[in-house]
């Protein structure tokens, strides 16, 4: 092979194995309490044609579109994610942002109604930050708490500018071909403050 | 591609020859035209021997449609490897998804080296390494996904060197446009946050996409590579990002970072693109860089369309809008056409 094939085959190597360290640092956190969610409520299998194998996880929050996983969140405040606050009419918006946002079971919602037959998420955002190391030092436990990386942006409507939560960094979550499908997954926060998941059970 | 140019300059040469003897009768003796012919049939099978070329117009259309179907391949073979891994993956415990990611791409560059021996043309190199890249920008996406880890501009600039490397090893044009494409959102992406932003905001500071497409033009002009055709896809593609951002900025107002008004922002940007135009046409023709010509003097005709439509369609009735349009078109003709005797008068 020409030395740049070489040269490819190490850029390869290099790559997948920065990857693979990475998250296996992540995941080499001691056990303990994780937080729980119901799948088919808080968390749904992805599937799709193509992707049969049913090993990813996407959270589910309540949003204001069907279409969009888009949610606004009109008490955050623009400070709170380190955003300088538009004008309300014109101008040009802030750039989104990585910030991080703390998740937890609504316990009003506990009981709450189904959707179209479908038990509805009890996922709620309970804060948001700019720096999510901050987050998990105000909301410690995490039994109750989750705290999620997130890409925080702005929309103007006629109510004025608000955020949104654009995107949760990760949206899914990706349930290892050893773990069993089951009722519930245990959600756990790694070293590298990314989340994944760590056990299920019925 | 110098190969080519030559064989297609020998068989110009022939039947020019034959048209003018047709008009002026013989111009060679027999022993000039036995000593040409000699000289050019002995290199046309030195170059087929060396770079696999066309002699002929039917094996120029063949070379045509095999580089299609070598395009066509690799795009849809891609498609083939990625969709195969997510359909079966959930039969694989992690380390083995793992093995079989970083497999794939080792493997396409197997297969790069294997053909690229064995033909010439590279036709299959191309799609072997097409596919290596496929399954390579698939083993980052999927093992950070293993992960659960957020994307990253990083991830482009693995896939840009990868592609880098693969274009300047066998010499493959395609790799180095979409090498250039990842570097370009590696850099912005970078860029963008280093700003405090989301990398994948990038789209949105188009001033960062232009600065880094000139740069690429720049970068194609002052040292071009050594490798004939490289620096003219280098520059295209840095064109064509800086095309995008000036139309973006040109329409969008508020796109830009410019501590300006509006009004202001917009005029700029609608000067910048047609000078970035003018400039393109300049040097397309100066390089015999046809796409980078063709493709700029189709943006300047876009952009001012663009404005056309944003400043008059709302005011002015339907046919004094079109007769404009059609105005500006031939102003554009008469234009290219002056510079087009100034260049003959030039050489």
């Amino acid at each position: 092979m020409r030395r740049g094939g070489w040269v490819a085959v190490a850029i390869v190597l290099v790559s997948i194995a920065a990857i693979v360290r990475t998250g296996m640092r992540n995941q080499a956190s001691p056990s303990g309490d994780g937080f729980w969610l119901e799948v088919g409520r808080e968390l749904e299998v992805v599937t799709d044609d193509e992707d049969n194998s049913g090993q990813m996880l996407r959270f589910v929050l309540p949003t204001d579109s069907s279409r969009a996983r888009r949610v606004v969140m009109p008490a955050v405040r623009f400070e709170d994610v380190g955003m300088a606050t538009p004008a309300a009419d014109s101008g040009r918006l802030p750039l989104a942002r990585a910030a991080g946002v703390v998740l937890a079971l609504d316990s009003v919602a506990v009981s709450a109604a189904t959707k179209d037959g479908k038990p509805t998420s009890r996922l709620t955002i309970v804060a948001v930050g700019a720096d999510p190391a901050a987050l998990r030092a105000r909301y410690p436990d995490p039994g109750r708490f989750l705290v999620v990386g997130a890409v925080i942006g702005a929309r103007r409507d006629s109510s004025g500018v608000r955020l949104l939560l654009q995107e949760l960094q990760p949206w899914v979550l990706h349930l290892p071909t050893e773990l069993p499908l089951r009722t519930w997954a245990m959600v756990r926060t790694g070293a590298g403050g990314i989340p994944f998941i760590a056990a299920t059970r019925r | 591609m110098e190969a080519q140019r030559r064989a297609d300059r020998i068989r110009a040469f022939r039947e020019e020859l034959v048209e003018l003897e047709h008009e002026l009768g013989s111009l060679l003796s027999p022993p000039d035209r036995t000593r040409v012919e000699a000289y050019h049939d002995g290199l046309l099978a030195e170059l087929r021997q060396s770079h696999d070329i066309a002699t002929s117009a039917a094996e120029q259309q063949l070379s045509l449609g095999m580089r299609i179907a070598s395009l066509v391949g690799t795009v849809t073979l891609c498609a083939a490897v990625v969709l195969f891994f997510y359909r079966y993956w959930g039969r694989l415990l992690t380390p083995a998804q793992i093995g079989v990611l970083t497999a794939g791409p080792l493997i396409g560059l197997g297969l790069t080296e294997f053909a690229a021996r064995r033909e010439r043309t590279l036709y299959f190199a191309v799609l072997a390494a097409g596919v290596s890249f496929a399954a390579f920008a698939l083993a980052l996406t999927a093992i950070g996904g293993i992960y659960n880890l957020p994307s990253s501009p990083v991830a482009y600039l693995a896939l840009g060197a990868f592609a880098l490397v693969l274009a300047g090893s066998y010499g493959i044009g395609l790799l180095l446009a979409v090498a250039v494409v990842c570097l370009t959102i590696f850099l912005v992406g970078a860029l963008t946050m280093l700003s405090g932003a989301s990398w994948s905001e990038f789209p949105s500071v188009p001033e960062l996409s232009l600065l880094a497409g000139l740069l690429w033009v720049l970068g194609a002009v002052v040292r071009p590579p050594a490798r004939p055709g490289f620096a003219e896809t280098i520059a295209e593609v840095g064109a064509l990002f800086a095309a995008l951002a000036l139309l973006v900025l040109g329409l969008e107002r508020d796109q830009s970072l410019l501590p300006l008004s509006r009004g202001v922002v917009e005029g700029f940007y609608v000067v910048v693109g047609i000078v970035a135009a003018v400039g393109g046409i300049a040097l397309g023709l100066r390089r015999q860089w046809t796409l980078l010509q063709t493709g700029s003097t189709g943006f300047l005709v876009l952009l001012l369309f663009a404005k056309a439509f944003d400043w008059w369609w709302q005011w002015m009735p339907r046919y004094l809008f079109f007769l404009v349009l059609g105005l500006m078109a031939v102003v554009t003709m008469v234009a290219l056409n002056r510079f087009r005797r100034r260049t003959r008068t030039a050489r």
